[in-house]
């Protein structure tokens, strides 16, 4: 089991290095896109110090502490990109250009995983963290906080990861939509910057379950302040750790409705 | 010399057709659109919450959530598609097909951006500005109406040259979704879609009013919901003009340049 681990994270490392090649042999266009995934970070700090420069923010939450949720969706999202590009991937669905993929000898979910990565996004992870840090810095936290804080993030971006990897093949069940996915992505980028609680009780649920963005990005950061007990923090990566499995079992029912391009 | 507009219907009919075969992707690209303001709407509610006071830089929040409805409507019909249509047209080289028909190439693109802004989502966008005029309980004056309409002709003629020289640029970069993600969301935190500039500080303030930036959506929201000035509104109307003017004549120059190139590259 441990060699097949082996060998699925060496193809996943091998297509990862040859997409990065693959990105930045067009220095121009790869220059654009480092340009941009910067430039949403500085947005995001833009607008969280206009909001705190006219009023005092939202209730219960520091300018530093937003800036800190906020790159932590930055760098969450980024991470979620580099792995899955959700709308690479539909649109390779619905022409059949997975085909080639399958006859690799791994599993559909580390093809997919291997094969459709953007790392077009690393400037987003890069400048999320500078953000994040400059946020810290600012703020009180313990190593335990701070420990708490990155196996949660960790467990939520793997489950997030894996609910976007379904739920592409769901779209693509359903609706033989390519834009779904990434329209669905950029929305939760939207809201999963600020508190959950703000979205009242039943956003809260929708976003923590049905739609794991918050899981991923709000308990993290909410943890890293201290917020929880232990016991709670294992039972969100318990919660993040069951959407995974349920959304990797859900991938392979769904995959058996794939017709290629021609169904 | 007679106008034939027929060829030019039937080329904005073709258009259309082509959009509404994705219905559904069409109609998520409204949900998600209208979902996304709504969480504008919900963390502004959790900031006047939190403030304790009833206004911030004279707006309350009902005119708060009136301004972004209203940024909401002009999301629908204030866009455009040139960029994407130039960058697949070089790609796959059916540029030199397009070039070869009867209608002036930038003319189908401009009607290929009509179609997609004005004939399919102009539905929602009235929607979306009779709920931010019902909200803020305000009403629209003819003047104001008049206002408003240049200011969003104009917004559309501003962010569809953005999109013609963003377009161009793809004869030399071949892929510019980089370029048009920097663009766009410049245009999106600098242009009002996440807070009106009031908000901003005045030094922000002054040099944003001289750029074309407002002119796409803080302006005419503002004109719409009756928060700015008379004066603000002519200086509004002459900044968006002259940027007209100077960046109608940076994509006549630059169309010239590149059309010869593409036509030495074969299409």
């Amino acid at each position: 089991m441990f060699e097949r681990l082996r060998n699925a994270i060496r193809f996943f490392l091998i297509s990862w290095e040859y997409s990065l090649l693959n990105f930045v042999s067009y220095r121009t266009s790869s220059l654009m896109y480092t340009i941009y995934n910067t430039f949403l970070t500085i947005s995001t700090f833009i607008t969280i110090s206009v909001v705190y420069y006219v009023s005092s923010g939202i209730a219960g939450w520091s300018y530093y502490q937003l800036m800190f949720l906020a790159a932590t969706m930055n760098i969450g999202v980024s991470i979620l990109w580099n792995i899955l590009g959700a709308g690479n991937l539909s649109t390779q669905l619905l022409k059949g250009g997975v085909d080639p993929y399958l006859v690799k000898p791994f599993g559909i979910a580390t093809i997919f995983l291997s094969a459709y990565g953007l790392p077009s996004q690393m400037a987003g992870v890069a400048s999320g963290l500078v953000l994040l840090l400059f946020a810290a810095s600012h703020m009180t936290f313990t190593l335990a906080g701070a420990i708490e804080y990155v196996v949660l993030l960790g467990v939520g971006t793997f489950a997030m990861i894996l609910f976007t990897l379904m739920l592409v093949v769901l779209a693509y069940v359903l609706i033989k939509g390519s834009f779904f996915v990434n329209k669905l992505l950029g929305f939760g980028q939207g809201l999963s910057k600020y508190p959950l609680n703000i979205y009242g009780l039943a956003g809260q649920l929708i976003f923590t379950i049905l739609f794991p963005i918050g899981l991923a990005y709000y308990y993290p950061s909410r943890a890293f302040m201290g917020a929880y007990s232990p016991l709670v923090v294992a039972a969100i990566a318990l919660l993040g750790i069951a959407i995974a499995a349920v959304s990797y079992k859900l991938f392979y029912v769904l995959m058996k409705q794939y017709t290629s391009a021609g169904g | 010399m007679q106008l034939d507009t027929g060829r030019y219907i039937a080329h904005l009919r073709v258009t259309q057709k082509a959009l509404y075969a994705y219905k559904v992707d069409m109609s998520l690209s409204v949900l998600f659109t209208v979902l996304g303001f709504a969480v504008m709407i919900a963390v502004w509610t959790a900031i006047y919450a939190a403030t304790g006071s009833t206004q911030i830089k004279g707006l309350s929040l009902p005119a708060i959530y009136a301004y972004f409805i209203v940024i909401g409507g002009l999301n629908f019909i204030v866009g455009t598609n040139i960029d994407d249509q130039m960058m697949n047209s070089i790609n796959d080289g059916s540029i030199g097909t397009a070039m070869l028909k009867p209608i002036r190439y930038p003319v189908q693109l401009v009607l290929g951006t009509i179609a997609d802004s004005f004939s399919l989502f102009s539905v929602p966008a009235l929607l979306f500005f009779i709920a931010a005029l019902a909200i803020a309980h305000a009403g629209l004056g003819l003047w104001q109406a008049a206002a408003f309409l240049a200011e969003v002709v104009m917004a559309f003629c501003i962010i569809n040259l953005f999109g013609f020289l963003v377009g161009l640029a793809a004869i030399y970069l071949t892929n510019v979704y980089g370029l048009v993600s920097i663009v766009f969301s410049v245009i999106s935190i600098l242009g009002g879609m996440v807070a009106p500039l009031t908000f901003y500080p005045q030094w922000a303030q002054n040099i944003l009013y001289l750029s074309p930036l407002p002119s796409m959506f803080y302006f005419p929201a503002s004109t719409f919901l009756g928060t700015i000035s008379t004066a603000m509104i002519w200086q509004s109307i002459a900044v968006g003009f002259v940027w007209i003017l100077i960046l109608l004549g940076i994509a006549a120059v630059g169309w010239k340049k590149m059309s010869i190139k593409v036509a030495l590259a074969g299409g």
